[in-house]
């Protein structure tokens, strides 16, 4: 007795399978499509909400700044709604989570349907009743045939058949790509490859902006790195049009990984230069750039060596002075080196007259801009000037003319050795029509340099080598970008077949009255037509009711 | 067991129409965990290869962080580069070709600076550390300035300009700047060890050095005093 009592006991445990209910519910349909609305809902969300700002991401100051700047709307829901990751939706770890879980649902989902499906392709069921033959959705009677001739004329269209003979009648079973009902599974699988693409993005995408300046190199990743990439800026170009309306900006670059060059090449607006699984974007051109070395003169060694971008400006007046001949002395924009409360200017040495006046710009009450002139050696009554811009006036018997303001690429505060903190560096044009660079600090006289022209001042050599133009380039790796491109291609052949390549199957009854032809409702148009077509193969008449339609 | 749902067939001809709408339940194996293990298998095998475009350049054979020699340890404890603790050993190459062994230079009280020619202040510092090695190279000071992951020629150039004498030895996968703990918000580069003839850390700067803080770094490994 015990032992037949605790028999059914032990089956029952053993039939017990805690994975069922979770495998129940992940192959539900139904659970699929709420759980997909659900997360089109969170997409939603982050859609509506403000979201935090890439560049500002995993930068706590600065999230934390950005999120006090949404209390304004979201009141005191602010820091729920920010604890809950809702500031930062497609990046929340639920989120993740929840694309995650998606990808087990619909990979489950998918399988679980692969049996019966395969054994329909591979095993299918060949037999049917007599009555469906009667009352099948797609059905034809034609002329009676005899089976071999039915046969040649099933292959011929590309039909496999199987024949077997039972109660006085002939039964053919024909079967047309059995295996397009796979492709179902393909375009399943390229829904779990897109999924796991933006997961793949999301986790290890990875994008890192660069801005340097022409014979300079930059690192990729912060620091170091296995996958340590840098980046020399060979050449930084771009064209203009006569307007000054830009046409193309291109880099010229060369790849090091971790110490040896890898790559080399071009990168463009429109065609980023790709290394690696890497693509560097040209994203900026900033033509105002100047490096500067400056060695010790006692050792000879370099103390400064930088190559900076001057991306302020200064104001600064483009003026043409002519004797009283009206013979041209001086043409030129007067780079200011004394900012005095009142203006700024410079003194400008004319040539060909030895003489020097000062010159410098003002404002009026009115923000207009005023050319101010002074000559230490003049006297009270025509030794001062002030005009305003495109007005000529005299200084000392010369004709000073204001043409217009121009601004002048400047930089504050480079940290050259010696010099005050907040140290001017202006790129103006020199005297031979080339860029020159004049360094400004306070209480000390300017330094102006030439190109390629060593100048001494006290302990150091300073030696500008020239305009250095800069690039901006956005490094980005998408590693999700293959799923991606395997999945679309997948999804489009799923589907392609799927709608292009039905499968049809046939189940044919023949006897000497005639040829019953039976078929499923399936997805696939043309039943008619191929029934017209099995009739012609076979020489047989069409009946009206499978005629076309004219 | 063999549990399916109700199936999906033709009412008369007992055909299934759409069999990929049935379910079927094989056990949890069959039904859940192998499906998702091969779906991790093609994923995973799709992002290894996507990660592996573009090849490695690893570290040639024995260059690297190694192990200190035999007795190298008086701390006791693992090597580390927190103050107190003996500093990791390491095999580098220099710019020429040559090798640098950090526990080579036992016995002598050592500068570690952690550098990259593309780091603006580890250009601004290297004058400092120049001065101070002019300075204090006769009480036996040894620097060593690993460059990070940096081509030879780069930092060939940049020594001859900085007038650099000590030591360089590039770092080609940033093996050793992790080890010495390089990286991270703060302790990024420049980055600075003072390490004391016995081979133990006695100061660390994360960050650019002055004149001044390179001088009082250095009475820490009985330099300057």
């Amino acid at each position: 007795m015990a032992s037949v009592r605790t028999a059914p006991a032990a089956s029952k445990r053993s039939s017990f399978e805690p994975m069922q209910p979770i495998w129940r519910m992940l192959t539900s349909v139904r659970f699929a499509v709420f759980f997909i609305g659900t997360l089109a809902l969170f997409g939603m969300l982050g859609v509506l909400i403000p979201q935090v700002p890439e560049a500002m991401r995993g930068n706590s100051t600065a999230t934390t700044t950005w999120v006090d700047g949404q209390r304004g709307a979201f009141g005191p829901l602010t820091d729920p709604m920010y604890h809950l990751g809702l500031f930062e939706v497609f990046h929340a770890r639920w989120f993740l989570f929840a694309l995650g879980f998606l990808v087990v649902n619909v990979t489950v989902c998918t399988f679980n349907r692969w049996s019966p499906t395969f054994r329909n392709v591979f095993q299918p069921n060949t037999r049917v009743p007599d009555s469906f033959f009667e009352r099948a959705h797609n059905r034809a009677a034609l002329a009676a045939v005899d089976a071999p001739v039915l046969e040649a004329a099933l292959r011929k269209m590309r039909f496999r058949t199987k024949t077997k003979t039972r109660e006085g009648a002939v039964y053919v079973f024909a079967d047309r790509h059995p295996w397009t009902q796979l492709a179902t599974f393909i375009s399943h699988l390229a829904l779990i490859l897109f999924i796991s693409g933006g997961l793949v993005t999301r986790l290890t995408g990875f994008s890192a902006d660069i801005f340097t300046g022409t014979g300079t190199t930059a690192p990729v990743f912060a620091v170091s790195n296995p996958n340590q990439l840098q980046v020399r800026v060979d050449d930084a170009i771009g064209r203009f049009s006569a307007t000054g309306s830009p046409l193309d900006f291109r880099t010229q670059l060369t790849i090091f990984k971790n110490g040896q060059q890898v790559a080399s090449g071009t990168t463009t607006v429109n065609d980023p230069f790709k290394y690696g699984g890497y693509r560097f974007h040209q994203v900026a051109y900033f033509p105002n750039g100047a490096e500067l070395s400056i060695r010790e003169v006692a050792t000879g060694n370099t103390v400064f060596h930088e190559t900076f971008p001057l991306e302020d400006t200064t104001a600064a007046p483009r003026i043409t002075i002519a004797d009283a001949s009206g013979a041209i002395l001086l043409s030129d924009v007067v780079a200011p080196t004394d900012f005095l409360s009142i203006a700024s200017g410079a003194l400008v040495r004319i040539p060909s007259s030895g003489r020097v006046v000062w010159v410098g710009l003002t404002t009026t009450d009115d923000k207009s801009w005023q050319l101010v002139g002074f000559d230490p050696k003049g006297n009270a009554e025509d030794g001062q000037l002030r005009i305003a811009e495109g007005a000529s006036g005299a200084l000392s018997g010369l004709t000073v003319h204001f043409d217009r303001v121009t601004s002048i690429p400047s930089a504050v505060g480079l940290g050259v050795p010696g010099a005050d903190a907040q140290q001017l560096a202006q790129l103006t044009p020199g005297p031979d029509g080339g860029p020159s660079l004049m360094l400004v600090s306070k209480n000390q006289p300017a330094i102006s340099l030439a190109q390629h022209s060593p100048t001494v001042v006290g302990a150091y050599e300073y030696t500008f080598e020239g305009q250095r133009a800069f690039a901006g380039i956005a490094v980005k790796r998408d590693s999700g970008a293959w799923f991606i491109w395997i999945a679309t291609a997948m999804l489009l052949g799923g589907l392609a077949i799927t709608f292009y390549v039905p499968r049809r199957r046939l189940w044919i009854r023949l006897t000497q009255s005639g040829t019953q032809i039976a078929a499923l409702a399936e997805k696939s148009g043309g039943f008619e037509k191929d029934m017209r077509s099995l009739a012609r193969r076979m020489s047989v008449p069409i009946p009206p009711e499978l005629e076309e339609e004219r | 067991m063999n549990e399916t749902d109700e199936l999906p067939l033709d009412e008369i001809s007992g055909v299934e129409e759409r069999p990929q709408n049935r379910r079927e339940w094989r056990g949890a194996l069959r039904s859940v965990v192998l499906p998702v293990v091969i779906v991790a298998t093609i994923v995973g095998g799709l992002f290894y290869i996507e990660q592996r475009r573009g090849g490695t350049t690893g570290a040639p054979d024995g260059i690297g962080t190694v192990a200190l020699p035999e007795g190298a340890n008086a701390t006791g404890r693992s090597p580390s580069t927190d103050v107190g603790r003996a500093a990791p050993d390491f095999v580098l190459t220099t710019p020429d070709g040559g090798r640098v062994r950090f526990s080579d230079l036992r016995g002598q009280p050592v500068f570690v600076n952690f550098w990259a020619s593309w780091c603006t202040p580890c250009r601004k510092e290297m004058p400092e550390i120049v001065r101070a090695y002019a300075e204090h190279r006769s009480e036996g000071l040894q620097i060593v300035a690993v460059d990070l992951q940096e081509n030879g020629d780069q930092v060939r150039q940049f020594a001859a300009d900085f007038g650099v004498t000590f030591p360089i030895a590039i770092d080609p996968t940033g093996g050793v700047g992790t080890s010495w703990r390089i990286g991270g918000p703060i302790q990024g580069i420049p980055s600075s060890y003072f390490v004391d003839a016995g081979g133990v850390v006695r100061a660390r700067v994360f960050g650019p050095l002055t004149q001044q803080t390179i001088a009082d770094n250095l009475k820490t490994i009985g330099v300057g005093t």
